[in-house]
């Protein structure tokens, strides 16, 4: 736990989404929000203590707009995370651990959806399924399960060349108790970071989608369709854009975050252990990159153990951007002082 | 120890890895093992050495059929072994590494339960047997609930023997058990499994590259170079009156504690790398390394045959070369 104290952007990330979260379960509790209430009288205005963050175009209240926006992201995310991550586990596990002809095809099934880009399917199946939440939950999650399975099986790979598998199938264990009770808690702690990531990835498609009017419907918002609407009033509501946008924005950073705390956690027994183990779970998307990134500025302050481990693995790749980031915190620390004076 | 009931009778055993090209097609074969045939007896325990990648592992596999053999018989008990399986239970490994034979994730009570997954046991008499073992082995009961990570190398190998007997199996095959450990807790691990054998009356097929180790513990040990068996003889006679020149070269390159004896020995160099096990050499496999080799010995593969009493070597000039050489 003081690890996880230590690292401020962590601790950011997970109340961040804490806050999220709570809000948007709980936003049902606020009466007076209704997002779809019209005032056309009082369109377009400004933040003010009546509407926090505005009104829009038809004057409907901003802050709910958003607010339940939010709840349409993050349960798009969520569902379709956990549907891309029960396709891409199964596919990975079956994969790896059964190997030959049950591995060259689904790996293959993997290229053929990787090689086509993901917009241009995602849209052609967007128009031919009927418009709802459920189709675009599930259009994303069919689209995006093929890292997992990747990373998923070349994780299984490796854990079934260990002795104890091998013993196991010796003994005559049936592969599927084999799978569940030997090979998915090793791959677990990958798993979860791969799902955090993804939800982050889902967020972004889904307004993506809703960017393109692919995505949910009038009168239902979600961040990614308020951005869309927002685009006719940049000029006179710049508002519009910036809120929906920073919040994307912090979610999906939070989430990239939250994978790499929990991957520390994940796996407990096995860090103080085993010596093969930290282990790079592979995996990421730009974002992913770019929280990383970020991290390093925090972890230059107070750096956990188990970052720096792994920042020395990475020495070689990460030295330019490391010294970039250590000029960063240098300059953060002088401004810094410079205020408190 | 000798005894004369045959547990294991093995008759031109091979394991032929195929190697595949890029588009599949197959290029050749690793002969990781090539024609063996050996037995063991009930109760002893047979060592088998050989440097790395000699096929001493695919061979303890193959007779625990963890693998398919490409061609041969294994009888045990008299009985084909892929007509009439043996249970599981009679016959269990213990790996070489302690590190990735037991499951990080499960603490140690689960991992000794694994074996008596499918025994009509109950909960209780299953803890009650494991509790047992442990202390067997050296551990606590109160054990149980910890996990692989809390215990250093020695231990955690006393944890994968304890779960190698929980069955009380015919037949044990340890695959170079000692070899990740100090040379302590080596000699600490070889007297429990001594102590477990006269107790229980198991059969070891002991696979070591450490022959001073070997010495100790096997009543015979076979020889293992290229994946056939160069030769078989009681550990004592193979000691003293090694008769394939590869035995001679691995004797005279055992490291000896005394430096005066160590002197007196004399070295057989070897010249050349380990050939890969994909050349297909016509003659004998190690006619190319051999220091006594002749131009019959890259020619004609020699068979293993018995020249003393229960000591078989395959050399065309066994005979010849201990006349020279002593």
């Amino acid at each position: 736990m003081l690890e996880f104290c230590s690292d401020r952007q962590a601790a950011f990330a997970a109340s961040y989404l804490l806050l999220i979260f709570l809000i948007s379960i709980l936003v049902f509790l606020f009466r007076g929000l209704d997002p779809d209430k019209i005032d056309v009288l009082h369109k377009l205005q400004p933040p003010s203590p009546l509407h926090w963050f505005g009104t829009d175009n038809m004057g409907r209240d901003y802050f709910a707009r958003v607010l339940y926006g939010g709840q349409v992201s993050l349960l798009v995310g969520v569902l379709a995370m956990l549907c891309s991550v029960l396709i891409g586990v199964t596919v990975g596990m079956l994969s790896g651990y059964f190997g030959g002809l049950i591995d060259g095809f689904f790996m293959r099934l993997v290229d053929i959806f990787l090689s086509i880009p993901w917009l241009i399917m995602v849209t052609v199946f967007g128009l031919l399924f009927k418009k709802g939440l459920l189709s675009i939950i599930l259009v994303i999650g069919i689209f995006s399960w093929m890292d997992i399975a990747r990373i998923v099986r070349s994780e299984v790979l490796a854990v079934k060349g260990r002795e104890y598998v091998q013993y196991a199938d010796f003994i005559g264990i049936p592969p599927l108790s084999v799978m569940t009770g030997h090979i998915l808690p090793a791959v677990f702690s990958t798993i979860i970071t791969a799902s955090t990531s993804t939800i982050a990835g889902a967020i972004m498609t889904e307004s993506a989608l809703s960017f393109l009017g692919l995505g949910v419907q009038q009168p239902m918002s979600s961040w990614g369709s308020l951005l869309q609407q927002s685009q006719k009033y940049l000029q006179n509501a710049p508002y519009m854009a910036l809120l929906p946008g920073i919040l994307i924005i912090l979610t999906v950073y939070s989430f990239n975050k939250l994978g790499d705390i929990l991957r520390v956690f994940a796996e407990p027994r096995v860090r103080a252990g085993e010596e093969d183990m930290p282990r790079e779970a592979g995996g990421k998307s730009g974002n992913e990159e770019t929280a990383q990134e970020k991290c390093g500025e925090g972890r230059a302050e107070n750096p956990p153990r188990k970052d720096k481990e792994r920042e020395e693995a990475e020495i070689p790749v990460r030295e330019a951007s490391e010294r970039k980031e250590t000029e960063i915190s240098a300059r953060e620390a002088s401004e810094k002082r410079g205020k408190d004076e | 120890m000798l005894q004369t009931e045959k547990l294991f009778e093995i008759r031109g055993l091979k394991k032929y890895f195929p190697i595949r090209s890029f588009l599949g097609g197959k290029r050749g074969d690793v002969k990781a093992v090539n024609d063996v045939s050996f037995s063991i007896y009930r109760g002893e325990t047979f060592g088998l050495v050989g440097e790395s990648g000699c096929g001493k592992s695919t061979l303890g596999r193959l007779i625990l059929r963890m693998l398919e053999p490409t061609a041969g018989e294994i009888f045990y008990k008299g009985k084909d072994i892929h007509q009439s399986p043996p249970g599981r239970q009679e016959m269990q490994i213990i790996f070489q590494d302690p590190y990735s034979s037991l499951d990080a994730y499960w603490n140690i009570g689960e991992i000794l339960a694994e074996p008596l997954r499918f025994q009509p046991l109950s909960a209780r008499e299953k803890q009650e047997r494991i509790e047992a073992m442990l202390e067997k082995v050296g551990l606590k009961p109160e054990d149980t609930q910890r996990f692989p990570y809390e215990f250093s190398g020695g231990q955690r190998q006393r944890i994968g023997i304890a779960r190698a007997l929980m069955l009380k199996p015919e037949f044990i095959l340890c695959d170079e058990p000692i070899a990740a450990l100090d040379a302590s807790i080596q000699a600490q691990v070889v007297n429990m499994l001594q102590d477990l054998q006269e107790e229980f009356h198991f059969t070891y097929l002991f696979i070591s590259h450490d022959l001073s180790m070997m010495r100790y513990i096997s009543s015979r040990i076979g020889v293992m170079y290229l994946g056939s068996l160069a030769e078989l003889a009681p550990s004592r006679e193979l000691y003293e009156k090694p008769l394939h020149p590869y035995t001679r070269a691995l004797l005279s390159a055992r490291p000896v504690a005394d430096p005066e004896k160590a002197r007196a020995i004399k070295r057989l160099p070897l010249s050349m790398e380990l050939p890969s096990p994909l050349d297909n050499l016509p003659g004998c496999p190690f006619a190319p390394r051999c220091p006594f080799a002749k131009p019959l010995c890259r020619e004609e593969k020699p068979a293993l045959r018995e020249l003393s009493p229960a000591h078989f070597v395959s050399c065309l000039r066994a005979e010849e070369i201990s006349s020279e050489n002593g």
